[in-house]
């Protein structure tokens, strides 16, 4: 059992015998009374999103969940094969269990899979990732805006916002979380 | 810019990009010994800016994470310094508001011996004290001592409210206009709204006032449906479609406050402000707190709060206003009843304050106050839907 103050985004919850992510959580206290939790969570199975809200005095049942290391090796038509890495053993992934994040998986990545009841239902990316740029414009001289930005396409086919003097071929660390530029990384 | 150099620091040297403090400069020269990162001097002349060698070399890479925080851009492309930069240009105006309306600007002490005894609230502790979770006590004293008119920007103090739209140590606009009610006081939120909005560059304006006045029973009738607010929990919740969770049943059921409140996130929150700003008014009295309750009407208190529109959807409390109570007695028996309460409940029993209920005996003029989240409005007119955007640091950055 945890407390409403636990109640943060990818907290693994059991509501109705269903393990939940929270995707978001807002405390809220209006009018100096009693403090609420307000939650947006995600079915790990079904994926489906539904909103619910705590008292700050009720508990919270989380859910028994394992995560396990494993290195992604390629994909496979709608699959996404990643083995053990104590085991060696492989297991396919549902693309839909990756979503958007499947922008960040570099061949021999490393991650966290989330088990539940031995079958995989999500993917944690290391919060940090470095990629090569296959394409951006040249650095632009002249431009003295502050904090100027334009897009730059990665190996994966991902595109996120770099800095003006950010060139073509450069490896860029990424923050997996917000999908943001961080900074070049010498290879 | 001509002049005296200034310091500039080196941010790339390909194409050669140097930052002062007011932004991106491209360089005409670089000496050889500077990498990016390194502080040096800027020198301006008709032929363009030249970057002298370094005075700070950086040990650390650059850029780093003071750098990153300050610099890294939204979506939309602005930084938390373009933030901080707005934010100054409010508190000015603001400031400026008041000073022209004739309020004194005061500061009372941050650290207190009483925090006040409100149900709901989680004091800060600082040695045998506590850090401030409002500067109302103090500021009343005052208005006893015959201060008349006063405003104060000052930090608050909260535990455990963290999240999106809180942070424990806030910044809290309070004002008390003497010789005013809550009528006199909800037109001059409007006015300080308006003063800001037409003087400065405001990303993300609220529309013009007047805003509804929307009594908390009207509001509870439009939006859940509930005929009488009142009424017992059961009730509440039924009205409102809501059903009790069976961990509540097995508790002995949910208390009056308790629905109250959960019709008020779940049913009138989320729509309240859909029309766009609103002040909400005529609470429950027992929710009174240091409110008078309304003389022609004692079933509700002269107190209100103002609500916005919420980037990103639902809705911010801004503001909460009283027609201040002015009663001793009263005032002592609300304070031992949340006491009660707060034994009851097993929360910490703070200190009563009673240098401030000696100074409601000695008598407070007739006055309106209210209590405004700056952060909170700052965060609203920028357009930032996290209230770490609008702050320096936020608690996870120290």
């Amino acid at each position: 059992m945890a407390s409403t103050s636990d109640l943060k985004k990818n907290l693994k919850i059991l509501v109705d015998g269903d393990p939940y992510t929270v995707v978001e959580a807002q405390f809220v206290k209006p009018g100096k009374g009693t403090a609420f939790t307000k939650c947006r969570i995600k079915n790990l199975i079904t994926g489906s999103v539904l909103e619910r809200t705590w008292r700050s005095n009720e508990s919270i049942e989380l859910a028994n969940t394992e995560n396990r290391k494993m290195e992604f090796l390629y994909s496979e038509g709608e699959h996404f094969v990643f083995m053990d890495r104590e085991t060696y053993e492989q297991f396919h992934v549902e693309a839909e269990v990756l979503g958007d994040d499947s922008r960040w998986l570099i061949d021999n990545l490393v991650t966290d899979v989330l088990f539940f009841n031995e079958k995989p239902v999500g993917v944690e990316f290391p919060t940090f990732v470095e990629m090569q740029i296959v394409h951006c414009e040249p650095g632009v001289r002249g431009d003295t805006a502050t904090g100027a930005s334009k897009p730059a396409t990665l190996i994966t086919g991902a595109t996120v916002q770099v800095p003006l003097f950010v060139n073509e071929g450069e490896w860029l660390k990424i923050d997996t979380r917000t999908g943001e530029y961080v900074e070049r990384v010498k290879k | 810019m001509l002049g005296a150099p200034r310091p500039g620091r080196l941010v790339s040297r390909q194409p050669p990009l140097a930052e002062d403090a007011a932004g991106i400069v491209t360089l005409e020269h670089i000496h050889d010994d500077i990498q990016p990162g390194d502080w040096g001097w800027l020198h301006t002349t008709g032929e363009g800016t030249s970057l002298t060698a370094a005075v700070q070399k950086t040990a650390a890479p650059f850029p780093g994470e003071e750098w990153r925080r300050l610099h890294r851009t939204d979506p939309a492309g602005r930084s938390r310094l373009a933030a901080l930069r707005f934010r100054h240009r409010i508190m000015r105006r603001v400031r400026e508001f008041f000073d022209t309306r004739g309020y004194l600007e005061v500061e009372t002490p941050l650290r207190v011996p009483s925090p006040g005894v409100e149900t709901h609230l989680s004091a800060l502790s600082a040695d045998d004290w506590f850090l401030s979770p409002s500067p109302e006590f103090q500021m009343k004293r005052l208005l006893a001592g015959g201060s008349g008119s006063i405003y104060q920007i000052c930090r608050a103090f909260r535990r455990d409210e963290t999240g999106a739209r809180h942070n424990p140590e806030f910044t809290m606009l309070e004002w008390y206009a003497v010789g005013a009610d809550t009528t006199q006081l909800r037109t001059e939120v409007e006015a300080l709204i308006t003063y800001v909005q037409e003087r400065e560059d405001v990303p993300s304006p609220l529309p013009p006032p007047p805003y509804p006045r929307l009594p908390m029973a009207a509001a509870f009738a439009r939006f859940a449906g509930v005929t009488d607010m009142m009424a017992p929990a059961p009730v509440l919740l039924a009205q409102a479609n809501l059903s009790v969770q069976a961990a509540d049943l097995a508790a002995g059921g949910m208390s009056w406050e308790e629905a109250f409140f959960t019709v008020f996130v779940e049913r009138i929150e989320p729509r309240l402000c859909e029309d766009g700003p609103v002040f909400l008014t005529q609470w429950p009295a027992p929710m009174a707190s240091l409110a008078r309750l309304i003389p022609e009407n004692p079933l509700v208190a002269d107190r209100f709060e103002f609500f916005a529109p919420a980037p990103g959807g639902g809705d911010l409390e801004i503001a909460n206003g009283f027609g201040e109570l002015l009663d001793a007695e009263l005032q002592r028996a609300r304070s031992l009843e949340d006491l009660a309460w707060r034994r009851d409940h097993g929360a910490p029993e703070y200190p009563l304050d009673e240098k401030f209920l000696q100074a409601l005996a000695e008598g407070m003029p007739p006055v309106s106050g209210i209590a405004l989240g700056l952060d909170r409005l700052v965060m609203l007119w920028w357009g930032a839907d996290h209230i770490r955007s609008v702050l320096t640091f936020a608690g996870d950055e120290l």
